[in-house]
């Protein structure tokens, strides 16, 4: 067999090459290792704002996607509540401290003081107590009342607005819809509600009992500074994300692309 | 033979040791990335150096090629509904599905579909005419989402013995497949004095397809076929108005 000379360099232009090779390998590894290795860089300071855009709830530094049905967003100030049922899973943001507050494996209708109201099975219940109903929405108003959005009947469409006393379960009609409530809220001790006409998709709120059109449907109602506002989100009645400050019972409708929950000067 | 090349070996680690080094590291780390016979000695085995070269570049490639083929279509391939179906004909899936004997026989749809005490296996995840449906999709929520509780994937037994969320005919009835309108496989079964009739909609895989049943029958595994964002059994109860057939509040027949 022939004998191979597989590298015929002098003693010079070998170490030459040896050295090229190390430089090559020695650029290679430093390299490697720092891209590798160098750290992504924590986020200098807090993010103060919470918002919502394109369906994406942008909660201080989290971001969560409330696209997806049955996923949504209920405010009860200062809390604001992501349920996510599919995932068993609710995110509670606090308003105030601009943090996140607690994280709970089960879907809740509401969190207030540390109390949860939520379903299990065929009803609502408030901590362990049974409320003898099942309640769509709900909003602890106080130690002693619970409001709940049920049905009228359980086999149509049409809901309304009941209070519940807190510890006897007794209930008391507040509002009682011939179509759909499709949200309600506690503000200021004012009760407002949404409502949408089944037949010609006209969108009403309802203020201490008296009723306005809206421009669109109210998704979500909820308090930012102290006063009442109302979104309305992407879905099949909707084409656009918008968000509404109701005032003297009116809504006007706000500037932007971003339904603001928290706007960063609060803090 | 093997005598000189050691003796040349420790003659260049005399003269030139950080050369014989690099030497040595060079060596390594080529035969770590490429562990393959070098071309130089494939030339020689060959005596055609062309031939030689071009055959290790051959099987070189042909490494990378199965390399980068396993690793960036192994995860289509599983995901893909031609790998269920592949491992489908290997699977015995005579008496894989048992009955569940815990379902009374009945017309009347009183335990919830996947089995269990009441409501103790299930956790419904959109309630019947929710309105925040009627909001998403302009229509409304015919039934209710079912997906299993914590009880469930503790006490379950078909769950145990499977591994999968089988789901069961709540009454005994006659069957229907058909796959609805936005592409969710649906069973429908009518009970035997036709009054009643139970749907569930989008199994990723459907058990009994026609045929009468009787409560307990596994019809399918829950999926998220269809119009549907994870993996839930829509469940509904529909009641004869007429000579139609009615939703009415599934949760309202479940005891």
């Amino acid at each position: 067999m022939k004998k191979i000379e597989l590298n015929p360099l002098d003693s010079n232009q070998r170490r030459s090459l040896q050295l090229g090779v190390v430089l090559v390998l020695g650029i290679f590894l430093v390299g490697y290792f720092l891209l590798r290795k160098s750290p992504t860089p924590e986020p200098t300071t807090k993010n103060y704002t919470m918002y919502i855009e394109n369906s994406i709830l942008h909660a201080f530094d989290d971001t969560i996607s409330i696209a997806e049905y049955p996923s949504r967003v209920s405010v009860h100030y200062p809390y604001v509540l992501v349920i996510l049922p599919k995932k068993q899973s609710t995110q509670i943001y606090n308003l105030k401290n601009a943090s996140k507050e607690k994280s709970f494996n089960e879907a809740l209708l509401d969190y207030s003081n540390g109390k949860t109201l939520k379903n299990i099975g065929k009803t609502t219940f408030l901590d362990g107590l049974d409320l003898q109903v099942l309640c769509e929405k709900g909003f602890i108003k106080s130690d002693i009342e619970v409001l709940c959005l049920t049905k009228v009947n359980a086999n149509t469409v049409e809901n309304k607005l009941i209070s519940i006393t807190i510890p006897d379960a007794k209930q008391k009609e507040i509002c009682v819809s011939k179509d759909i409530i499709t949200d309600f809220s506690v503000v200021n001790d004012k009760i407002y509600i949404g409502e949408i006409n089944l037949h010609n998709k006209q969108n009403y709120l309802i203020v201490d009992g008296t009723k306005v059109e809206v421009p669109s449907v109210v998704s979500f109602i909820y308090e930012l500074g102290g006063e009442p506002y109302y979104a309305t989100l992407k879905g099949a009645l909707s084409q656009e994300e918008s968000w509404y400050k109701i005032e003297n019972n009116t809504a006007n409708k706000l500037d932007g692309e971003k339904i603001f929950l928290r706007y960063a000067l609060e803090n | 033979m093997k005598a000189l090349d050691y003796a040349h070996a420790f003659k260049k680690l005399k003269e030139d040791p950080f050369g014989f080094a690099v030497d040595a590291l060079i060596t390594v780390v080529v035969h770590i990335f490429s562990p393959l016979p070098i071309p130089g000695a494939l030339v020689a085995q060959f005596k055609v150096p062309i031939l030689g070269f071009l055959a290790s570049l051959a099987i070189l490639f042909f490494f990378m090629i199965m390399l980068v083929g396993t690793v960036f279509m192994s995860p289509l391939i599983v995901s893909s509904g031609y790998w269920t179906e592949f491992i489908s004909h290997f699977q015995d899936q005579e008496g894989e599905y048992q009955s569940d004997s815990g379902f009374t026989q009945t017309q009347i749809p009183k335990q919830s579909p996947l089995g269990g005490s009441g409501m103790n296996f299930v956790t419904v995840t959109a309630y019947f005419l929710d309105p925040s449906y009627y909001l998403q999709f302009g229509r409304n929520h015919t039934g209710i989402d079912l997906v299993p509780s914590d009880s469930y994937y503790q006490n379950s037994q078909s769950y145990k013995d499977t591994g999968e969320v089988v789901t069961f005919a709540t009454i005994n009835g006659n069957v229907r497949y058909y796959i609805d309108q936005y592409g969710g496989n649906t069973v429908e079964i009518t009970s035997d004095n036709g009054s009643i009739q139970v749907l569930y909609i989008h199994f990723s895989r459907v058990l009994v397809q026609s045929g009468k049943v009787t409560a307990g029958t596994p019809v399918g595994i829950m999926g998220d076929t269809g119009n549907a964002t994870g993996e839930h059994v829509h469940y509904e109860v529909r009641t004869k108005n007429g000579n139609n057939w009615q939703a009415v509040n599934p949760l309202n027949y479940i005891e």
